[in-house]
Parts: structure tokens; sequence; C-alpha cells
């Protein structure tokens, strides 16, 4: 049978399933956010707190950033790997040399408009007097290197999909060791401060980008770029465009979310508390990246077994995926719970910093031991195709609860409101998934009973 | 080993591809795969049926795309380009290997579903476009769904919509075109005749030595 026809996604015991399906975007993820922590641990530790502030001030801009990478990247990448499976290598070829183009135009137009806007962006995303400095030297070789980073994530995600998973894998690899490497040079020895952690993780980034270049670039691939028909064709743009535009608008969504909680974290607790959720997040991120991982590696045996109908087996790897979801979930609970002070502390030595974050760190994951769930439960929709039922479920917990709390509750608790809308949004999104989960397994059940020829009070399932 | 010789008929929706196709199975003796095709998949893939009824020449990518790219809160990059969801774009590669593995069985008709592309290296490959004015393609609808001519009307356009769509979107030529298929037949201007169509193909096939 051909390798395009999974079936043992269908047979082979489910366990095993989750561990080979899931193993491989864990690391992924787990080197990425262990990037990121890494960078605002050595940013902490050598510039101050107030670089800390000036850092988590720019996460939604990095992120909006990244949000262009996905509006060419995802895109190409779905043409390419379509076109790939029919072995059509000249239209490929096309698609590709449209990425690498679109990818530098979009990235030129966002250094551009992003450094001659630098400071009202920032004062907007929440930015003082104190902090500024920071992030506008933080922001600016980011800035300058943006084509590359663009290149090099959307060429990566390509060489993932053209038969070269490993090698994606390696180059990830390779720009977090750089980065953690040179992070401390610029920082401690060339005293560069925070725009040394910046020019540390454009280099990494150069490098990884020239390897992923070499194999891109590659004769003896059949997709390779190419100096004949090197150009850019609109009819693939627009389409690449068009794929790419939910994920971007989903990113761009989030971001503004971001943006509201720093500004009323500025409001209501001032620069520090800023800085404050900026490692909370980075420490929880590292953790929930971990249940992304498992969320991939469940969406294809969910997704196969819903389609042959082997309810049984969905409901078994999303049972499987829950536990494994929580352990992690519960893992980051404790730590938040009963040591937030030592994870806190690897970031910085600042004592009301520390004391800030810790109580933050504490309120966030005050119902982590289940949130595990929540987070499962609507990926599992997007993976037996349900899509507006996950697009809602994954809305919930992001904006449609999360938006009203964090206006509301910083008026009667302050800061600590800012804190609480978080798991407060957290608890209400569990409840709605569990609803839609219930009556989801209810359907399952009755047409299986159907199926088995039982009687049916109600003719019309599943719709 | 000989390849087979494989028909491939692109249809208008109401031009009466699948006619001609059943006429030139019977004269050849030969299967069709038109709906055939999606139990093909089914069997051979272990998924239900129904999956790919549902989404049979359909490219919609939906909302779902949105999900991909969605980061939590606390994420910041997640930027793996593409997902392992069992979607459109999976099925439709399912359904490409399963057409191959037919074409590679045994002589065959494949109506529709981008036959044309995905097989377009088989040696004896002959690829068949019908067509017809909109007109007759309406009265056959009305006729074989028992549509009014308003519903007939609407039906057609959105078919041929969908066609145009599943076919543009995966094959990155144009459903219809001239230049993508060996042979293009205006069916209407044959008098409706399903016979004469027929005739056409089989004297195309004797001048190519396909037969």
């Amino acid at each position: 049978m051909a390798e395009n026809i999974p079936l043992e996604l269908g047979t082979e015991r489910v366990g095993k399933l989750l561990k080979q399906y899931a193993m491989p975007a864990i690391i992924a993820m787990t080197a990425s956010s262990l990037y990121n922590m890494v960078d605002s641990i050595f940013i902490g530790q050598g510039c101050g707190p107030m670089a800390i502030s000036g850092l988590a001030l720019t996460f939604p801009l990095m992120n909006l950033s990244a949000a262009f990478g996905t509006l060419v990247g995802v895109g190409g990448a779905t043409l390419i790997s379509v076109l790939l499976g029919q072995k059509n290598y000249p239209v490929a070829k096309k698609v590709l040399s449209n990425v690498f183009i679109l990818n530098v135009l979009v990235g030129l137009l966002f250094m551009t408009v992003a450094l001659i806007f630098l400071n009202p962006i920032l004062r907007f995303f929440g930015a003082s007097d104190a902090t500024l400095p920071y992030a506008r030297d933080y922001m600016i070789p980011i800035l300058i290197g943006n084509v590359i980073t663009h290149l090099y994530f959307g060429l990566n995600s390509i060489v993932r999909v053209s038969g070269h998973p490993q090698k994606a894998m390696y180059a990830t690899i390779l720009t977090v060791t750089l980065n953690t490497i040179l992070d401390p040079i610029f920082i401690f020895v060339f005293k560069m401060g925070i725009q040394g952690a910046a020019i540390a993780t454009i280099i990494s980034q150069f490098v990884s980008f020239v390897w992923i270049m070499r194999i891109i670039c590659d004769k003896r691939e059949f997709l390779h770029l190419s100096r004949e028909n090197f150009g850019l064709d609109w009819g693939i743009a627009k389409r690449s465009l068009a794929i790419g535009l939910a994920p971007f608008l989903m990113n761009v969504a989030s971001c503004f979310v971001v943006i509201f909680i720093n500004n009323q974290f500025k409001r209501y607790g001032g620069d520090l508390a800023i800085g404050a959720y900026g490692i909370v997040n980075r420490v929880v991120f590292l953790f929930l990246m971990i249940v992304m991982g498992f969320n991939q590696g469940m969406q294809p045996i969910a997704g196969y077994n819903y389609g042959a109908k082997q309810y049984d087996r969905v409901l078994e790897v999303l049972n499987l995926t829950i536990k494994c979801a929580l352990i992690v979930t519960s893992a980051c609970f404790i730590v938040g719970m009963f040591f937030p002070r030592a994870a806190v502390s690897l970031f910085t030595h600042d004592e009301e910093l520390i004391g800030l974050a810790s109580r933050g760190f504490r309120i966030t994951v005050a119902i982590f031991f289940i949130i595990g769930r929540q987070m499962v439960i609507s990926n599992f929709f997007q993976s037996i195709g349900m899509a507006n039922k996950a697009i809602f479920l994954s809305l919930s917990r992001q904006l449609i609860f999360l938006l009203p709390f964090l206006a509301i509750l910083p008026i009667w608790f302050g800061a600590d409101g800012v804190w609480f809308s978080m798991p407060a949004s957290d608890l209400a999104a569990l409840v709605v998934s569990e609803i839609m989960l219930a009556s989801l397994k209810r359907s399952f059940r009755r047409e299986q009973e159907a199926a088995a020829g039982l009687p049916v009070a109600e003719a019309k399932v599943n719709e | 080993m000989e390849s087979h010789l494989i028909i491939t008929i692109g249809r208008q929706l109401g031009a009466g591809g699948l006619g001609v196709a059943r006429r030139l199975a019977q004269e050849f003796g030969m299967k069709v795969y038109d709906k055939e095709l999606l139990t093909e998949v089914a069997r051979e893939s272990g998924l239900d049926e129904a999956c790919f009824q549902k989404r049979d020449e359909k490219s919609s990518r939906g909302v779902l795309g949105a999900l991909q790219g969605f980061r939590s809160l606390f994420g910041m990059y997640n930027r793996t380009g593409t997902d392992t969801v069992m979607n459109e774009d999976k099925l439709f590669q399912i359904q490409s290997e399963v057409m191959r593995n037919i074409a590679a069985k045994e002589d065959c008709i494949i109506v529709g579903r981008c036959a044309d592309y995905i097989l377009r290296d088989e040696p004896r490959l002959m690829s068949v476009f019908i067509s017809a004015s909109l007109d007759s393609r309406v009265k056959r609808i009305m006729a074989g769904e028992h549509l009014s001519e308003e519903d007939a009307r609407h039906y057609v356009e959105q078919g041929d919509r969908k066609r145009a769509a599943y076919y543009n979107y995966y094959t990155f030529k144009k459903w219809g075109d001239s230049a993508s298929y060996d042979l293009c037949i205006d069916s209407s201007k044959l008098g409706d005749d399903i016979e004469k169509v027929v005739d056409l193909i089989k004297y195309y096939m004797k001048q190519r030595n396909m037969i």
C-alpha cells in the first residue's frame, strides 16, 4: 500500500501512534519555547528588570511579524505539499520562488513601516518613558534582520514538507543552540545589553538561513530554487495569500489581546507588572507548547479514525492525549503554586519583580491542573474536521471570555484583576468545551447504536 | 508490462459526460469510475465512504486553515506550515493514490476528479472534455433531476463553479481550457446525441492508434 494512505492509523496501538506522531512536534515546540525563555533569562540577568518589561512589550510586535510570516509561509507550504504529492515539480518550483520573493517583499515592508513608526507603535503597545529605550534597542536589530527571519522560517517550513523533516528540525536546533551560545557573549562579554541579545538572535537565524539556502538551492533535489523561472507569479501569490489570510487574522487578533493585557497591566500595575507578565508568559509557554505538541500528534490519529467511523479509537486517543496534557499542565500548576519564586528567580534578582511575577504566576496557573482538558478538547474538534466548533472553542478561551474579564476585573482588583482574568476565562472556556464534548459523545453513541441495529430515538445523527 | 488504456472524461454539469463514459465502457468492456471511485477509495483507505462523499470534488478550505496558525496567548512562534489533519488536501492525495492504483491494474474510464491531471504520465491516456450549451444542459438536468427550469439553471451554474474551483485548485490549470485536454467536444453541436459523441471519440482513438 502506498505511503500516502496511513492505514496504520486505523489498526496500530493508539499509545504507540501518539508517541510516534507527537514526539517530533514536541521536540520542535519545546526547542522554540526554550529559545524564547533563554533569551529572556539572559536579558533579565544581564540588563535588569526594566529590560524584562521592555522585552515583554515587544512580544506583540514580534508576534505581528510572525503573523506576516505565516501569511506567506502557510500558503506556500500548503501548495507545495499538494504539488509534490502529484510530482508536479515545475509548478512547485514556481511556488518556491514565489515564497522567496514574497517573504522578501513582506519582510521589507514590515521592517520599513515598523522602523518608521517604532515609537508610536511601542507607546500604543504600552511602553513608558522608562521601558521605551529597552524596547527600541531590542526591536531595531530585530527589525533590520526581519527579512532574514521571514526567509528562514518560510523556507524552513518548505524544507519540512518537501521530504526533509529532519533537516528542518536540525535547522531549528542549530538556531536555538547558537543563540544560547551567542546571547551571553553579546550581553556579558561585549556588554551590548538588550541590543546584544537581539543581534545574537539575528546572527543565529542568519547562520541557519544560510544552511537552509544550501539545501533549497541543491540542484540534485527535485524541488530547488533556480535562476531560471525565478519570478513572482500573481496567480500563485494570490492563492497562497488567500490560504494564509485566515491564520494571519487569527494571529493578529491574538496580538491585540496581548496588547490589551500589557496596557491593562501598565495602567493598574505599572511597568514592572508588564515585565512580570513577560516572565510568567515565558515559563507557562514552555509547558503549554508541550501540550500543543501532544495535540499535533493527536490530530491525524483522531482525524483518520473519525473518518473510518472507529469511534472507540477516536475516544481512546482523545482520552490518552487528555491524560498526557493533564500531566504537563499539572506539572506547571505545581511549579507555579509551590515554587513560583524559584522559577521566576531564573529571570531576575530584583525583589519587587520577583514578588510581582510569583504572585502572578500563582494566579495564572490557578486551574492548570484541569486546563489541559480544554486545550485538548478544542483541538480535538479541529482534528475531526468540525472547524467551526474548534474555532469557537479557541476563541472562547482567548478572546470571547478573556476580553470582558480583562476590561472589568481590574476595576475592582487592580493588577490582580488582570491576572485573575486568565484563570477565569480558562474556567469558563473549560465548561463550554465540556458541554460540547458531552454532546459529541452522545452523538457517537447514537450512531454506534444505529449501526448495531438498535432502535434510535432520533433519525438524524451527527449533524 | 503493457500499460492500460485510460480515458478520462471532464465534463460540464449536464453535458452528458457520464452517459458518454458508460457507452464507451460498453463498447470497450472497460470499467467506469464516477462515484464508484469513492467506494474504491474508501475500501483502500479504510475510511468511511461518507467522509469522501461529503467532500467529493470540493476544495473548500473553510475556516479550518484559520486554526493552523492560531497560537495561544502564551504562544509566540508556531510556524509549522502544514498540518496533519485529515483535510481536503489529504483526501485528495489518498484519492490520487487510489486512482493511480486503478490505472495500473486495468483499462478504465474515469469521470471528473482531476483524473487527466493525476494520471498525466500514463502513456496510453486520452483526456476528453465534454461541454454543451447552457440551454441543453439545463434541459437535461430538468429531465434527469425533476427540477424546475430556474432550479436547474441554478444547479448547473453552481455545479460548474464547484468543479472549476476544485480542478483549478489542485491542478494549477484552468478547468475546461482546451490546452488541458486531448479532445474537447461540444455535445449540443452534435444534437445532444451521445452516440455521435462516442463515435467521434472512437474515430479520434483510431487516428491516434489507440484502438
